[in-house]
């Protein structure tokens, strides 16, 4: 179920929320659980019992790591915890990764072995994550043991952030798990920014990312370059409206049920090197791969040549995290490749520079990323940049780039501008410096929000059937 | 866990009042909707698009593990949205004002015209089409064959077109099935004869097909080639003025509205020319029967057109009431000409200024039609053919070359 459906947000939310509301505390996470596995069938009918496997089986897991570490038997405890980070790991790279393994082994050594062609359960890679925080915090002793397995259910499963992130680690939360609170003036914000959330996805990312899937229907060699640099901004806009639309919405869902999650986008296209880019892109994902990955590595505080391979490593991962495709582990290498060049080779002149050159430098640096990231093959890599470069002989701008830069114009401006703080800070202004009438025009224009938002939600199933087409 | 945690806390949109507002706007919203939705008889049909709309769906173990209860109740929720037409118009308006210009992929053109993207060609079936037709014509080669493919909107009336949208180059498709064909294929390309007349109606503004009088301007460019004398005289009567065709439906804009004419050929013959005015224009002075042959089930009438159609959504069915398998025509000409027409819908405008000139006509609209072609091509003596299609169509169309290379 998503949550930009009219479904989820005229049934499902006004079911979930009364219920949540009207039991008492104690069972506020059972409802918790269970309404969230009620979301996750939804969509999984099947794969809820791998879910539920997960939180009975990691659930035991954290017990038994904590029982051994009573019985000081370390020897014991290790053996469970790798079995434990064996077992996720294993789930996740069956579901997600076998099909591409065989596939590259299929084309690396000309072998035929057949692929399985396993459906993916829906946001595995985010609860997968989420679970391993935990674990491996116990082990590491930073967090104690959950002994309550309905709020460790409540902590996996947790609708609001199930499918698409924040990945929220169990550190961050455990405390919230036991005590947080509820009242309307936490809904109200709540609310908003689900709508805040609902508009990015709806209107902008969906909005935008038709404007990319046309010109991507769009052969190579046939689009003018600069119909190919539309392409791949459209792509940037979309993924960045689209994913932070959705980390929005999560944080408005858990403020509505009186959780806080952490933040996970701040205006990554105000960036000023790769660098920064990443601390502000997907937050809790790169997080995650500091604390967990990076870290442990010998991080910084090894040697220049450790720590470039820690860098790899971790870019890597984080691109193989995005997808089971050669296009994702390029995305993460060339991220990789540009961390150690930032910081063992650009970074002072870097610094040098004026700001309006480090922000070209990042726009540059991340518009190429997504060249990598946007393209449905490795062979489409090189036929985007070819056709970016006029390397077809083609034009560099043609009637086709004026149609969709101008039919565009103003969306391509509303989604720049909200990319950037000034949106955000010129809001705040309204409704704080301008009186009633501020605050009015301020609830005006997310009323309004939500209104278009549903208007094209509707508009989801509009299929005209025309049986006389012809 | 010595170590004090920083709180984590997302800042507050705007401010107090403005959020108290957007959520009691929010749960009013999707209260009025509940109500609605629960309290309400669920339509069953739309008209603006019709089609039959998903109504609450049944809950069974089946249903439940393969997700299709889930996908339809999710479908019900949105189909049975309250006022969706209006939310539909509101999307529809708010794609405008940000400058988009199409919707469903159909151009918003100018002058209220809803312009159908045309598509790129299928090379595999456009070849083996080719190719069927060549076999076909080259059997028949004392037979004169005329084919003809009449070019979208978009490319005759680009002056509708939103500025700058891109449209295929139908110039060189036409160019490339005319050097695909065989020399006993007579292939007019009537695109330049329509766009000198390009500023007039000769397409709906709300339908992807096209009017009376495009089909009348291409036919006066076909007559030479059909070897007919055209009569040049019709009663021209406007059957209705409330037509909202394909284009409408698809794109969601319900705006316009298009007028349908009927071009009726009058070959002088006065003694048929009774009754009311508009039973004279249905009728005409010409004399004919029409057999429409639908699985199996023949229906024999007096005149190509459909007036019950009129009171219908498509009433583009006015022309034939839609498309048949085989349509059987016996005019009182006695001129021994006997003519066969492969085509699609496009023909049903056209077949009103073939009927003065042809003993019988036998229309074939192969996307329907499973039968021997041979059979009939002796049967009914056939002496002329003519495919006709709309270019858009024809270039994708996958059933023509099954029809033609029928084997018993």
């Amino acid at each position: 179920m998503l949550f930009s459906s009219l479904f989820f947000i005229c049934i499902f939310l006004p079911v979930t929320l009364i219920i949540y509301y009207a039991v008492p505390w104690k069972f506020k996470n059972f409802v918790l659980l269970i309404l969230s596995l009620v979301f996750y069938a939804w969509g999984e009918p099947v794969y809820v019992i791998l879910m539920m496997f997960s939180i009975v089986f990691n659930y035991m897991a954290g017990i038994q790591m904590g029982d051994f570490r009573k019985l000081k038997n370390e020897r014991r405890r290790k053996i469970v915890f790798i079995f434990t980070v064996a077992v996720n790991l294993g789930m996740l790279g069956f579901f997600k990764y076998f099909d591409f393994l065989i596939g590259s082994i299929n084309g690396l050594f000309g072998a035929n072995i057949p692929l399985k062609n396993i459906a993916l359960p829906i946001g595995i890679s985010f609860y997968t994550f989420q679970i391993l925080s935990y674990v491996i915090d116990v082990y590491w002793g930073k967090v104690p043991v959950q002994k309550n397995i309905i709020s460790f259910g409540a902590y996996i499963t947790m609708f609001p952030q199930l499918i698409a992130g924040p990945i929220v680690r169990y550190e961050d939360i455990m405390s919230q798990l036991k005590r947080r609170t509820i009242n309307i003036r936490k809904i109200a914000d709540g609310a908003a920014w689900f709508i805040k959330g609902l508009s990015k996805k709806v209107l902008l990312a969906n909005n935008i990312g038709m404007l990319f899937d046309s010109i991507s229907a769009i052969d190579a060699s046939e689009r003018a370059v600069t119909t190919t640099w539309l392409m791949v901004a459209a792509f940037a806009l979309q993924i960045y409206f689209d994913f932070s639309g959705y980390s929005d919405m999560a944080v408005g869902l858990g403020k509505m049920m009186g959780f806080e999650f952490v933040q996970n986008f701040d205006h990554p296209f105000t960036s000023m090197s790769a660098a920064e880019f990443w601390r502000r892109w997907h937050i809790s994902l790169g997080t995650w791969f500091r604390e967990y990955v990076y870290i442990p590595l010998g991080g910084n505080r090894c040697s220049a040549l450790k720590n470039m391979r820690n860098l790899m490593v971790v870019w890597v991962l984080t691109g193989l995290w995005h997808g089971a495709a050669w296009n994702f582990i390029l995305w993460g290498a060339f991220f990789g490749v540009m961390m150690i060049l930032e910081k063992y080779v650009i970074g002072n002149f870097l610094e040098r520079l004026p700001r309006a050159l480090r922000h070209l430098y990042a726009a540059v640096v991340t518009f190429f990323s997504w060249i990598l990231f946007s393209a449905p093959s490795t062979a489409e890599i090189g036929r985007t940049i070819v056709s970016g470069t006029g390397g077809y002989g083609n034009a560099f701008i043609d009637s086709t780039t004026v149609y969709f830069f101008m039919t565009n114009l103003v969306l391509i401006i509303i989604c720049i501008l909200c990319s950037t703080p000034l949106v955000s800070n010129l809001f705040k202004a309204l409704c704080r410096n301008f009186g009633t009438g501020g605050e009015a025009a301020g609830a005006i224009c997310y009323c309004l929000m939500l209104v278009v938002s549903m208007a094209f939600l509707v508009n989801d199933t509009y299929n005209p059937f025309l049986y006389f087409r012809f | 866990m010595a170590k004090k945690r920083k709180r984590i806390r997302q800042p507050q949109i705007g401010s107090p009042k403005m959020r108290a507002i957007v959520l009691i706007f929010f749960a009013a919203l999707i209260i009025v909707a509940d109500i609605i939705l629960l309290f309400s008889h669920s339509k069953s049909f739309s008209e603006t698009e019709n089609r039959v709309l998903q109504q609450a769906p049944e809950l069974t173990m089946n249903s439940l593990i393969s997700g299709k209860f889930m996908t339809q109740e999710e479908d019900f929720v949105t189909d049975q949205f309250f006022m969706r037409d209006a939310w539909i118009s509101l999307k529809l308006l708010a794609d405008r004002l940000s400058g988009k210009a199409e919707s469903n992929n159909v151009y918003l053109g100018k002058e209220g015209y809803l312009i159908e993207k045309p598509v790129v060609p299928s090379e595999e079936y456009l070849t083996r089409n080719l190719q069927a037709i060549n076999a076909f014509a080259d059997r028949y080669s004392e037979v004169n064959t005329v084919m003809t493919l009449v070019p979208p909107v978009a490319w005759v009336c680009d002056q509708l077109l939103p500025d700058n949208a891109p449209c295929e180059n139908v110039d060189a498709i036409m160019a490339s099935v005319k050097s695909g064909l065989s020399d006993n294929v007579d292939f007019v390309d009537i695109t330049a004869a329509l766009k000198e007349h390009k500023t007039e109606p000769l397409y709906f503004k709300t339908d992807h097909h096209w009017k009376s009088l495009g089909a009348k301007y291409a036919f006066d460019v076909l007559a030479s080639h059909l070897d007919v004398t055209p009569v040049d005289d019709y009663s021209v009567m406007t059957v209705t003025t409330d037509f909202a065709g394909t284009m409408a439906s698809n794109s969601g804009d319900t705006s316009q509205r298009d007028s349908i004419e009927i071009y009726v050929p009058l070959t002088g013959n006065a003694e048929a020319l009774q009754g009311s005015q508009s039973e004279r224009a249905l009728a005409s002075d010409l004399e004919y029967v029409v057999e429409y042959t639908d699985a199996g089930e023949t229906v024999k009438t007096a005149t190509i057109y459909n007036s019950a159609a009129l009171s219908q959504k498509d009433k583009y069915q006015v022309f034939l009431g839609g498309n048949h398998p085989l349509i059987n025509i016996k005019t009182s000409a006695d001129n021994g000409r006997n003519l066969l027409m492969l085509k699609d819908s496009y023909a049903n405008t056209f077949l009103q200024f073939l009927l003065p000139y042809y003993q019988t006509i036998t229309i074939v609209d192969p996307r329907y039609y499973s039968d021997d072609i041979y059979k009939l091509m002796s049967d009914r003596g056939i002496t002329d053919v003519l495919i006709l299609y709309c270019e858009n169509y024809f270039i994708t169309d996958n059933s023509l070359f099954g029809v033609l290379e029928f084997e018993v």
